[in-house]
């Protein structure tokens, strides 16, 4: 009997052995793959799922992924393209545009020479079909917008189309939902008229194969890889003398974190999508392959993406509509350790809900005072004083209380993402910590936006508040998104916290006349100021953080990646924007050609 | 009138069950594995400052011995302080979830396998229904109802998704149990059906409860992981599986903090072998043709 | 009327309720759920910065879904497309269809987990009767049953990733992820079935692992319990062969339990196995049913979820059907009148 339980331990311990030296000897690092040849000619990027339908390429579906496959970036292409990181609104498709005086109208002028993949010539008529086709199917994505902002396209000649806008707005070019120029994501496409004119039903059609403009055609579609392979026969080639490197470009699914930290680790793959790694397995993977970088080369590596995190206060029902107990919650919340231990350092702190990028720099100088007099930096202290002039007081277990009711605000988060995960983790212990007794619900799927849009919530983070320009942002908290508490909101930043203050609308409706009027930077800042004095009094959300965007590339077989020494270009695979990193572009300020990523080596 | 000597003879063979029990050293020291696991626990557990469970109380990333006992996770908390709440939680799912199950299978197994008929037609339905349609189904959308989920829901849960299975096999066993010459021959001899059950048929399925019981909490604790892992776990309370979350989370396995995955890893297979002792000792006794040759 | 022929009957009348039952069941719970659906559709536009005034839209799809429509008359209006064969259409990947979504996972789905469960039955079952029967006499063999204990109790999940971390990494034999090579045109030609195959070799161990403990510690205690039954002893007593006895009597009767667990696994093959999806990106059925579960897809879970119970209750008739040839003893209920 002693034999046999002896077997079983030691059996156990060999086991247990051989787990751990797995888990130790995998710390050494592997060499480098064999590099054939097809290999050193192919662009890999990981994304973050499997694709759900490989069978549908219409961009204009709904249940399309236009984040993860990358057709936005190499089949289609976009009139203007724009590069935040130098401010450049770079000319595509088309050479120009001008609006006419009131703003009710924009003329584009196309470029000559751009033709279809299966070679007929891209014309005004594509994009007055397209315009057409979103009005007359309203399901269709984007089409919802795009029919508020444009009441008609009209064809001038070939080569000229001159949008009809249904009121002023000096910033059309620039929202993508309406217009085709892209900064972040995908927007408005062109589609071929000679190919969807005959179309039943474009909200089901599958466009397959993807006719579009772009370098390259897509050769193959499964559930884990769009591959697409670069054409001969490119328009840009002809007109603008370049050709991608890459010869074929992969955008795939490899698996969990740990798979493509693996393979990129392995020189599998090039560069993985946003979110996928953490910033620790970004700093393990560096370990093994000193070929692989992100942004920058020291902490906090990660480029902020133009989404900073805050998380939101319901201010539609008690106890959030009280400013004081916003503010209290605020001073609890200490940001810099839900850097340190939610984002492994990879970010930084926030105090407002703009990116930094320095554009943006004089905006925030401009109120440097009124947010060091605001209640969106930790201090225990403040959230006392706030507490107690709301007419809270400590119980015995050291929770804070009012009338015998404990302040017990419900926290909801989406628990489908680990970063969500991880910050509520934090922010759940410092709010425990500071006395607010905090319950916890992280929900997933299709009950989450329900509940945020209902405004089940008393605090929701973190929240996302793009696309991080200074309008676009100011207005998320606009009074003309607000509605009763039970009915749906329009989003989840867009005053699903139900906010409302004339004070602050009139500044945001300012902002939009100065635009207009091409005020100079000084009294957009003014406004700016305004607006941001009643905001950080009435604190609707509470900032946390900026937007780590932690985008690696590996410089094994690609080099000229974007970085903060060489900010060409945004250092982002998952936007229609990603077409420029490959191509290069023709800078609006030098006139010179800014050169894509190069075969390593050359 | 046959109640009586039956009592007694179910005392005197306990008895004699347990006398037999606490000899035999695979149960003992299986029980006092598993007991000892849990009593340090639960002790030492009550004795923590409930602050050193936040997240931040510890420096990130310590391996083992640096300052504590089992190292430190990403988010700053020490794998020891957690092990002390996630054992005796994750042993609280396995036994509600086991017990519900194993009864509640039990249950409807005889009696949709004695009786047959239109009772059998019934349960059999029910068997398979909950067969067929996959639990995940419902455990996501109960997680939803519910809006998350403690440990004490998630034990029921699952117990509530464990029966079917069971079910069907006693039912199996049943009905080929009641063909047997003993059973018949108490019919003969005018007892009911109750009482075949009782005296007859339950001490055959005795040996096979424990093992099931024994499965059943294996089987409920590794679902508990495996729920907790896909993010449908008690987010609030730390479990073994809810420790393997968030090491993977943090991408534990990749970044080499071997003590923060192994060490909820390690402590499973501890929990499970001395259950598994505890399950093989108990089948010597009431099967003594075993401890000779098994 | 011939009683076995009168029994499947009855098999069939019960597999058909378990499958209306079932399917009702399917077709009401996820609609009771508190939650929209259509949000699938503009989370994934919001995703991308879409709609703004989603609420307009959401009216609109639900037209087109017919979900404006009272319960019972979408109830009815399901069974009536189902007859007709047609599975409607995914929510959260509208236009997609559910019967093509499905249609394409299954075979991948099908082939890893047919052959490993297969596998891993045989060889778990035989290997556990040898060792179960031979208890002490076994010899090292019975290390077997720890590493057995150890394999089946270790976190699916991190098993799988071990395999990946040694066996794709630090020696990398085979294939991180995928079920073959990106770029690879599928066809019957050596070198794709190679790719397959070389592909399916980590998931298909990470599952043969875990399942063969299981089947070999099930059927072990099945044979040790058996060991102690009269009529083993009797034949022990007649002298007949061990070899004989083991096989004959004691295996057979095993069998018995083993084959339901069997026929179960079989069953819930179709529904795929969801985490080895998620690790090995191998593509399969498991991961659509849960990410339709979890966005509400009604279509989406129907579809997948029918498939599940239609093979279920199939391969329950299937055992119900083989019962009585298996073993011999148990009497066809409906016709003796118990």
């Amino acid at each position: 009997m002693s034999r046999s339980r002896s077997t079983l331990v030691i059996s156990l311990l060999l086991l247990v052995a051989m787990l751990i030296t797995s888990a130790c000897t995998a710390a050494v690092p592997a060499g480098p793959s064999a590099a054939d040849m097809e290999r050193a000619q192919t662009l890999n990027i990981a994304v973050s799922r499997p694709f759900a339908d490989p069978t549908l390429f219409n961009i204009y579906a709904p249940g399309f992924d236009r984040s993860r496959t990358g057709l936005g970036a190499m089949v289609h292409e976009y009139l203007f393209y724009l590069n935040m990181e130098t401010g450049e609104f770079v000319p595509w498709l088309a050479e120009s545009y001008e609006y006419n005086d009131d703003y009710t109208e924009i003329t584009v002028n196309l470029r000559d020479g751009v033709m279809w993949s299966d070679g007929e010539a891209f014309t005004a008529d594509d994009i007055v079909f397209t315009y057409e086709m979103l009005r007359n199917n309203p399901a269709l994505t984007w089409a919802n917008e795009s029919n508020k902002a444009v009441a008609n396209v009209e064809k001038i000649d070939d080569l000229t189309a001159k949008f009809i806008l249904t009121e002023p707005n000096p910033r059309q070019h620039l929202v993508r939902e309406t217009f085709p120029a892209v900064g972040v994501w995908s927007g408005i496409t062109i589609v071929p008229e000679h190919i969807w004119r005959d179309v039943e039903d474009p909200v089901t059609f599958k466009f397959d194969p993807p006719i579009g403009t772009g370098p390259y055609l897509l050769e193959s579609a499964t559930e884990s890889a769009f591959s697409y392979t670069r054409r001969d026969d490119w328009w840009g080639t002809e007109v603008f003398g370049v050709t991608p490197a890459p010869a074929k470009v992969n955008f795939m699914h490899v698996g969990p974190e740990t798979s493509v930290a693996l393979s990129l680790s392995a020189n599998e793959i090039d560069s993985p999508a946003i979110g996928i790694l953490s910033p620790g397995a970004f700093m393990s993977v560096k370990e093994r392959n000193p070929n692989i970088k992100a942004w920058t080369e020291e902490a906090p590596y990660a480029w902020y993406d133009p989404c900073p995190r805050a998380l939101l206060f319901q201010m539609g029902k008690p106890p959030m509509d009280d400013p004081l107990v916003r503010k209290g919650i605020s001073s609890l919340i200490d940001r810099d350790q839900i850097v340190a231990l939610a984002y492994e350092g990879a970010t930084v702190v926030s105090d407002n809900v703009w990116p930094e990028y320095s554009g943006l720099q004089p905006y925030k100088d401009a109120i440097a005072d009124v947010i060091a007099a605001s209640a969106v930096t930790y201090n225990p202290e403040a959230a006392e004083q706030y507490f107690t002039e709301a007419g809270y007081a400590k119980d015995a277990d050291g929770f804070w209380a009012k009338d015998g009711e404990r302040l017990a605000p419900l926290l909801m988060t989406n628990g489908d993402t680990p970063e969500a995960m991880k910050v509520t983790a934090v922010i759940v212990d410092q709010l425990e910590t500071g006395g607010v007794a905090v319950e916890f619900q992280p929900l997933g799927g299709a009950v989450v936006d329900a509940a945020i849009l209902a405004g089940e919530y008393d605090l929701y983070g973190p929240q996302a508040f793009c696309p991080g320009t200074i309008y676009e942002n100011m207005e998320l908290f606009h009074g003309k998104f607000f509605v009763p508490l039970g009915e749906p909101a329009p989003w989840y930043e867009r005053n699903s916290f139900r906010y409302a203050n004339p004070e602050y609308d009139a500044a945001v409706d300012a902002m939009l006349v100065a635009l207009g009027e091409n005020a100079d930077e000084a009294t957009l800042i003014d406004i700016y100021r305004q607006a941001m004095e009643v905001w950080y009094n009435d604190l609707p959300v509470t900032p946390l953080n900026q937007a780590p965007a932690l985008v690696p590339f590996n410089y094994t077989y690609w080099d000229g990646w974007p970085s903060a020494e060489n900010p060409w270009m945004m250092p982002v695979n998952w936007w229609a924007t990603m077409n420029l990193l490959l191509t290069g572009y023709e800078s609006v300020e030098t006139g010179e050609w800014v050169p894509g990523i190069r075969a390593a080596g050359q | 009138m046959a109640v009586a000597p039956v009592q007694d003879a179910i005392v005197e063979s306990r008895k004699g069950v347990l006398w037999e029990l606490q000899r035999n050293r695979k149960f003992t020291i299986g029980g006092a594995i598993f007991l000892a696991m849990l009593l340090i626990a639960l002790i030492s557990g009550m004795m923590i400052d409930p602050d050193l469970r936040k997240s931040g109380s510890f420096p990130q990333r310590l391996p083992p011995g640096e300052g504590t006992l089992f190292g430190t996770t990403s988010l700053g908390q020490s794998v020891a302080i957690q092990l002390t709440e996630a054992i005796p939680n994750s042993v609280q799912v396995g036994l509600i979830a086991a017990a519900v199950g194993t009864i509640l299978g039990a249950l409807i197994g005889f009696v949709s396998g004695y009786f047959g008929g239109k009772v059998d037609n019934v349960l059999r339905i029910l068997i398979d229904v909950f067969l067929s349609v996959p639990s995940l189904l419902f455990l996501i959308l109960i997680a939803a109802l519910l809006r998350g989920v403690g440990v004490t829901a998630m034990a029921l849960i699952i117990g509530a998704f464990a029966w079917p299975s069971p079910a069907r096999q006693v039912r199996a066993q049943v009905l080929s149990l009641k063909e047997r010459g003993f059973v018949q021959v108490a019919r003969l001899s005018g007892m009911n059906g109750m009482e075949i059950i009782l005296i007859e048929l339950m001490p055959h399925m005795f040996q096979w409860l424990g093992a099931n019981f024994v499965n059943a909490f294996i089987a409920a604790v590794l679902a508990e992981s495996g729920l907790s892992i896909l993010g449908l776990g008690p987010s609030r309370e730390m479990t073994l599986g809810m420790m393997i979350y968030w090491a993977l989370n943090y991408s534990a396995i990749f970044q080499n903090l071997w003590w923060w995955w192994l060490a909820p890893v390690i402590t499973l297979m501890a929990l499970f072998l001395s259950l598994y002792l505890v399950h093989i000792g108990f089948d010597e006794v009431s099967n003594p043709r075993l401890r000779t040759e098994g | 009327m011939n009683p076995y022929i009168r029994y499947i009957g009855e098999r069939l009348i019960l597999l058909l309720a378990t499958i209306f039952i079932s399917m009702t069941v399917v077709f009401f719970v996820p609609r009771m759920v508190p939650g929209e659906p259509m949000n699938a559709i503009f989370a994934n536009m919001a995703a991308v910065g879409g709609s703004m005034n989603a609420q307009e839209m959401i009216v609109e799809y639900r037209v087109r879904f017919g979900l404006d429509r009272p319960v019972w008359v979408q109830y009815l209006s399901f069974w009536r497309e189902l007859a007709q064969g047609n599975l409607g259409i995914s929510i959260s990947n509208f236009p997609s269809e559910v019967s093509g979504m499905l249609l394409s996972a299954l075979p991948w789905t099908l082939g890893l987990l047919t052959v490993t469960t297969l596998i891993s039955w045989i060889a778990g079952s035989v290997i556990g009767a040898v060792i179960g029967w031979r208890g002490r006499k076994a010899g090292v063999a019975r290390l077997m049953v720890p590493v057995a204990l150890v394999l089946y109790t270790t976190p699916y999940y991190i098993l799988a990733l071990i395999l990946v971390f040694v066996f794709a990494f630090h020696w990398p034999i085979f294939p991180l992820s995928g079920a073959y090579s990106v770029g690879m045109r599928p066809g019957l030609n050596t070198a794709f079935i190679v790719d397959v195959v070389r592909h399916a070799v980590l998931p298909a161990l990470s599952i043969l692992l875990v399942s063969l403990g299981w089947w070999f510690l099930s059927m072990r205690s099945l044979i040790i319990s058996l060991k102690g039954e009269d009529y083993i002893l009797n034949a022990e007593a007649m002298g007949i062969k061990e070899r004989r006895i083991l096989w004959g009597y004691a295996f057979r009767n095993a069998l018995l339990p083993q084959t339901t667990g069997l026929a179960i696994s079989l069953g819930h093959i179709v529904g795929g196995a969801l985490i080895t999806e998620v690790i090995f990106a191998y593509p399969g059925i498991g991961y659509r049913i849960y990410n339709a579960i979890k966005s509400l897809d009604y279509p989406l879970i129907q579809g997948g979820v029918l498939l599940i119970i239609i093979s279920v209750a199939l391969a329950n008739f299937l055992i119900d059907a083989a019962y009585p040839l298996i073993d011999p003893r148990i009497r066809f209920e409906g016709s003796g009148g118990s």
